[in-house]
């Protein structure tokens, strides 16, 4: 039987950290597609990620998990549908610091509104503690507005025990979710 | 009646220890002070109602025979590295702290307590009132309970709250903590403790003043108040919250700040899809009852548990699909991916 693949998603705007958790996980050193930074109005980074970042892991049995990060500026956001596509789910990365974090979340929850539905979507915010504005209950009021229910953690990617903190958050989620719905479980969402 | 009795004088020794930890038990109870359920003291001599002893010694005192063992303090055994705890024995591990102690004490006063009540029971007439049915000092989730209300009222202003030798400062409406200095363990057994009186007092302009120049940061209350319902009993639900009642999460805990252990992934998952009973939660997540009541305590005193009166005809058991020939969605896959990464269950 050949090996299966796996595919992770990492999004968040320009800055919010996606290819330092890629790289905070992945086994091979990731691919990385930066090229000079032309949009310094909104965020000062010398490069950054004009395409995807790509990291993979290698599962007991041979299968991969394969880790993209999507590019961050939204005149690429065509891309993050693409990218959604079979999806075993989305890690989505804010950073606080930014203008607009509310507004940053807004759009990649619509981007990735069918995956954040069937709960596999979990939210990282960075830098919360020298930017405390907008609080977790702010990003709360949002998501329910949206009618999501995602856990949304306050982290730092440059650890990588929080990066792997919010893989298995994610995946909790997503065993709870099967718990739940699997047929003859009698169960109901509320 | 008296809400608060006067605590049973109980005491404490160690056999087979060293001095160095014997010393270190001795300045451990000190620090504790009156913060556990009962007044505990240090003995000399085997007349203490409990010995903390290393395993070997706690086995050799088992095996002694009936008559002598009933003259024989209770033996806690003291575990080192990868010493296994006997089963339904409590135990004291290495290296030690005020918090395990303190917990490890209460924990021998609940044991203690059956065994005068049960002893009481046998000698009573049918119907007569036990003499331990008046013994009720214990007031759980004190601390956890009074800062909940104080954050409750969403004032404004600066409180000062007094717990035994512990000072906090509060402002709820920010839900925020002032501390000049971090917390440690010892300060935090004293807070959490649930007999220490907890004073609160709104503060005055120039106390704020003094305060703030004094370099005071205001942080999250939340972690606070989540170790209050966390460290408190494991045995019950905190006052207000019904038995028999169903829980919701109105949203996930922030787990990147908040203590946690893996299996409260798994419960908030359950608890923000649905609302389980405790009995119904412990089954889905396979996690004892007493971890259940401490995750529901915690997020109660965090303001993220939602209740429900359970209905009849919305029980649910999430466990009851196990043995239908669904294939479940994702296999062994996060089993596959945790043990690549090496994180989460084993």
């Amino acid at each position: 039987m050949s090996p299966k693949e796996y595919k992770l998603i990492f999004a968040g705007s320009m800055g919010a950290g996606k290819t330092t958790a890629i790289a905070a996980i992945s086994e091979i050193a990731p691919v990385r597609t930066d090229v000079e930074n032309t949009d310094r109005a909104n965020h000062q980074k010398a490069t950054t990620t004009a395409a995807m970042d790509y990291g993979e892991v290698t599962l007991p049995g041979g299968d991969k998990l394969r880790l993209y990060g999507t590019p961050g500026q939204t005149r690429f956001d065509f891309m993050w549908k693409i990218l959604g596509n079979g999806a075993l789910g989305v890690i989505i990365l804010v950073d606080n610091s930014r203008p607009d974090p509310l507004a940053d979340l807004r759009g990649y929850l619509q981007a990735f509104h069918e995956i954040a539905q069937d709960s596999r979507a979990v939210i990282g915010i960075g830098r919360g503690e020298s930017h405390p504005s907008p609080t977790l209950d702010a990003f709360h009021a949002l998501t329910r507005e949206i009618g999501i229910c995602a856990p949304i953690l306050s982290v730092d990617v440059r650890r990588r025990e929080d990066v792997l903190l919010l893989l298995d958050i994610l995946f909790n989620q997503m065993e709870a979710a099967e718990l739940i719905d699997r047929p003859g479980s009698g169960a109901r969402p509320q | 009646m008296n809400a608060v009795a006067a605590k049973h004088a109980l005491g404490i020794t160690t056999v087979g220890l060293d001095l160095r930890d014997e010393l270190l038990i001795t300045s451990l109870l000190r620090v504790i002070g009156d913060g556990t359920r009962d007044r505990w003291e240090y003995r000399d001599d085997l007349q203490a109602d409990v010995a903390l002893c290393t395993a070997q010694t706690a086995s050799a005192l088992a095996l002694r025979k009936p008559d002598e063992r009933s003259r024989t303090p209770r033996c806690i055994p003291v575990l080192r590295e990868d010493e296994q705890q006997p089963a339904g024995t409590p135990a004291l591990r290495a290296p030690f702290r005020a918090m395990e102690l303190r917990k490890l004490l209460d924990e021998v006063s609940s044991l203690l307590m059956t065994r005068r009540s049960l002893a009481v029971a046998t000698t009573n007439a049918p119907g007569e009132a036990s003499a331990v049915n008046s013994l009720q000092p214990f007031k759980p989730f004190r601390f956890g309970l009074a800062l909940s209300k104080l954050i409750e009222r969403a004032s404004r202003d600066l409180h000062r709250v007094e717990v035994g030798s512990v000072i906090l400062h509060v402002i709820p409406a920010a839900r925020a903590l002032l501390l000049t200095e971090p917390l440690d363990d010892e300060s935090l057994a004293i807070a959490l403790g649930p007999r220490t009186d907890v004073r609160i007092r709104q503060m005055d302009d120039s106390e704020t003043q003094r305060l703030i120049a004094s370099g005071a940061k205001p942080q999250t209350i939340d972690w606070l108040l989540w170790r209050a319902g966390l460290d408190g009993p494991t045995d019950q639900l905190l006052p207000g919250l019904p038995d028999h009642g169903e829980f919701a999460l109105r949203r996930w805990p922030d787990f990147g700040r908040l203590k946690h252990k893996q299996s409260h992934f798994l419960m908030a998952g359950l608890l923000t899809r649905m609302a389980h009973s405790v009995d119904a939660l412990a089954l889905a997540s396979s996690q004892p009852v007493a971890d259940v009541y401490a995750f529901i305590n915690a997020c109660a005193l965090c303001d993220l548990i939602e209740v429900r009166q359970e209905e009849k005809s919305a029980l649910r058991d999430t466990t009851s699909g196990q043995n239908t020939s669904h294939t479940p969605r994702y296999g062994g896959l996060f089993q596959s991916i945790r043990s690549a990464l090496r994180f989460g269950r084993s």
